[in-house]
């Protein structure tokens, strides 16, 4: 009784647009006051806040925020466009290959999907645009290629995930490697198809001369460095993924440093919109605790999977249900609000069905790539039609192959699981 | 009205501007640990308390109130977006009233406790003992502070559904995203 009045304050909350973490906190303190009296709300809301934030793995958030829009301010992303559009843009439907391989490259130094989404739009839409791409089609891969950055490490929800579910955050995001290749393919071999079906979508780019090929390169050699400094040093066990944070977000201060585009007046707004990010993620994460601890009480997860246990299905229908399930929340919600308000119930339930929650974070983190260009809110969708100034039905159109394609992905890494498992299993151990 | 919104930015603006600066010492202390770990074989022994007692929960608190005025913190707001502007408007109040309720629980319960451990003289037990009061006495400031701009948008939210029309506030009307 008390579990459905704290969960209706929840949902009542969240309908109205009360921000995630307010919400959880509120309705967590009111069902914590419910069942243990002012004596339980007062002992967990004076530990809970500074305990939360207080965490040292905590600042892997901050610093990837930080890295990412460091990144944005070095225009690195730009120019390595340029470097894989002069690659690939020959071939049919090469300049939308090669914006998903700038998408899996800006992903490999850059664990923020928005900012992708914001960057690819700024400049490989206006390439294609300009090539006589059809615009419907040259927005969607724009749109799907800038979630690789949530797949691809170093990557803000992946942690979120290790943290909520308490899952080793370095081998989870070296689990986030081999699918986002996997992904980048799926997105190539879609715009590929795409292509061949007609022609006239996509028409192939100038010849570029070798030597300008070559010379375009020179931007590749600072994007790997800095993603050796953040996946290289966390899959050899040089140092922890927190500490990798912090080293990835100073590189990318000496990249934008070397550019010359940091200024104070520039470096400003990037530290203080970092430090906003990190807050609202510290918020939603403190405001799971609270609901945490009340909804522990109820024995609400406990029951669930003894209820699931007498169910006489396969436990492959009901990971068939739970990631449909999660494709249909994101179309509607925050990714990070459905990560935590999902993560304790569900990651407890495919733990007890025998999944590895690794394998099963990863999947996660894909059905939410999905959920990013799915309509009626697909963030992403909003992001490039805004940079662009393309109406958003017109982004959801040309995302909706991607649609398609990215669920054979899910069902392939679900068939083998070893695409996202192999890879953290050859880790040094830390 | 707007004065109050106008000095509360002030102060929300300078805290920030501390904020930020402590993410950047963050940044820099974590990547010298790693580097004379690595080099020189001696860890700066301190960083792992300093950052994890006092920088990290001054970069969260300080900018709990400035995030909200930029509209960072993040809500469903897919349905709230078709209510008619009464019901906006009141959804906005109900919101407010919420959040103003959790934090000013969150703040009198952290003052208590720092002002408990800044009598006592608390101190982290280890190499070095680092005071405890000064990062529980950010709960009480940090939370103060949101929970007074909270009680501004309550007022304004408040006035908005009397009046039918809105009164200017200062909170921004664009979301920040950060996935």
């Amino acid at each position: 009784m008390i579990l459905a009045t704290g969960l209706l304050v929840l949902f009542a909350l969240l309908a109205i647009g009360t921000p995630v973490g307010f919400a959880m906190a509120a309705s967590g303190a009111l069902g914590l006051y419910l069942t243990g009296g002012l004596r339980m709300l007062s002992g967990i809301l004076q530990t809970a806040p500074l305990s939360t934030v207080s965490a040292y793995e905590l600042i892997t958030i901050p610093m990837f925020l930080l890295m990412a829009e460091l990144v944005l301010l070095s225009g690195i992303a730009d120019d390595l466009f340029r470097a894989t559009a002069a690659w690939v843009g020959r071939v049919r439907g090469g300049l939308g290959m090669a914006t998903a391989l700038a998408g899996a490259g800006f992903g490999a130094i850059c664990g923020s999907s928005t900012a992708s989404a914001a960057t690819l739009s700024a400049t490989s839409l206006p390439a294609m645009l300009k090539q006589g791409y059809e615009p419907r089609m040259a927005a969607g891969v724009v749109a799907i290629s800038g979630t690789l950055a949530m797949l691809i490490p170093p990557s803000v929800a992946l942690v979120i995930f290790g943290m909520l579910a308490e899952v080793n955050i370095g081998m989870l995001l070296i689990g986030g490697i081999i699918p986002g290749v996997v992904i980048t393919l799926t997105i190539m071999a879609t715009v590929w198809f795409l292509a061949w079906r007609d022609p006239s979508r996509a028409p192939s780019g100038p010849a570029v001369p070798l030597r300008e090929k070559i010379a375009l390169l020179r931007v590749v050699g600072p994007m790997i460095l800095l993603f050796f400094m953040v996946t290289g040093v966390i899959y050899s066990g040089v140092s922890t993924p927190t500490e990798a944070s912090a080293l990835g977000a100073f590189g990318a201060a000496v990249l934008a440093w070397r550019s010359g585009r940091l200024t104070p007046k520039s470096l400003v707004p990037s530290v203080v919109r970092a430090a906003h990010g990190s807050c609202m993620i510290a918020m939603i994460l403190i405001g799971a605790h609270v609901f945490g601890y009340f909804f522990a009480l109820t024995h609400f997860t406990q029951d669930l999977i003894a209820w699931v246990g007498t169910l006489q299905v396969s436990r492959w229908v009901v990971i068939a249900l739970i990631l449909v399930g999660y494709v249909i929340l994101g179309s509607f919600m925050d990714q990070i609000a459905i990560l935590v308000l999902t993560v304790p119930v569900v990651v407890p339930l495919i733990k007890s069905l025998g999944f590895d929650p690794l394998w099963f974070g990863v999947i996660k983190i894909v059905t939410a790539e999905v959920g990013m260009i799915t309509p009626p809110i697909g963030l992403n969708c909003f992001v490039v039609a805004r940079y662009s100034n393309r109406p958003v039905a017109e982004v959801f159109h040309g995302t909706f192959p991607h649609f398609v394609a990215h669920l054979l992905a899910i069902a392939l890494m679900v068939a083998w699981p070893e695409i996202i498992t192999w890879l953290p299993s050859r880790m040094q151990p830390n | 009205m707007l004065g109050l919104f106008k000095a509360l930015a002030v102060i929300e603006r300078a805290v920030t501007a501390v904020a930020a600066v402590l993410s950047i010492a963050i940044m820099l202390i974590v990547t010298c640990d790693v580097a004379l770990r690595y080099v020189f074989n001696s860890p700066l022994t301190w960083a792992y308390d300093l950052i994890s007692l006092y920088l990290m929960a001054a970069v969260f608190f300080l900018v709990l109130g400035d995030a909200h005025r930029a509209g960072a913190h993040v809500g469903v707001d897919i349905l709230q977006q078709r209510f008619p502007p009464a019901a906006r408007r009141l959804a906005a109040l109900v919101t407010d009233l919420v959040g103003l309720a959790v934090f000013c629980l969150i703040a009198w319960f952290g003052g208590l406790r720092a002002l408990d451990a800044f009598e006592s003289a608390d101190v982290l037990a280890g190499a070095i003992p680092w005071p405890t009061w000064p990062s529980l006495a950010l709960v009480p400031l940090g939370c103060g502070l949101i929970a007074t701009r909270l009680l501004l948008h309550a007022a304004a939210d408040a006035i908005s559904l009397a009046r039918g029309r809105d009164v200017v506030t200062d909170v921004a009307r664009a979301q920040e995203n950060f996935e």
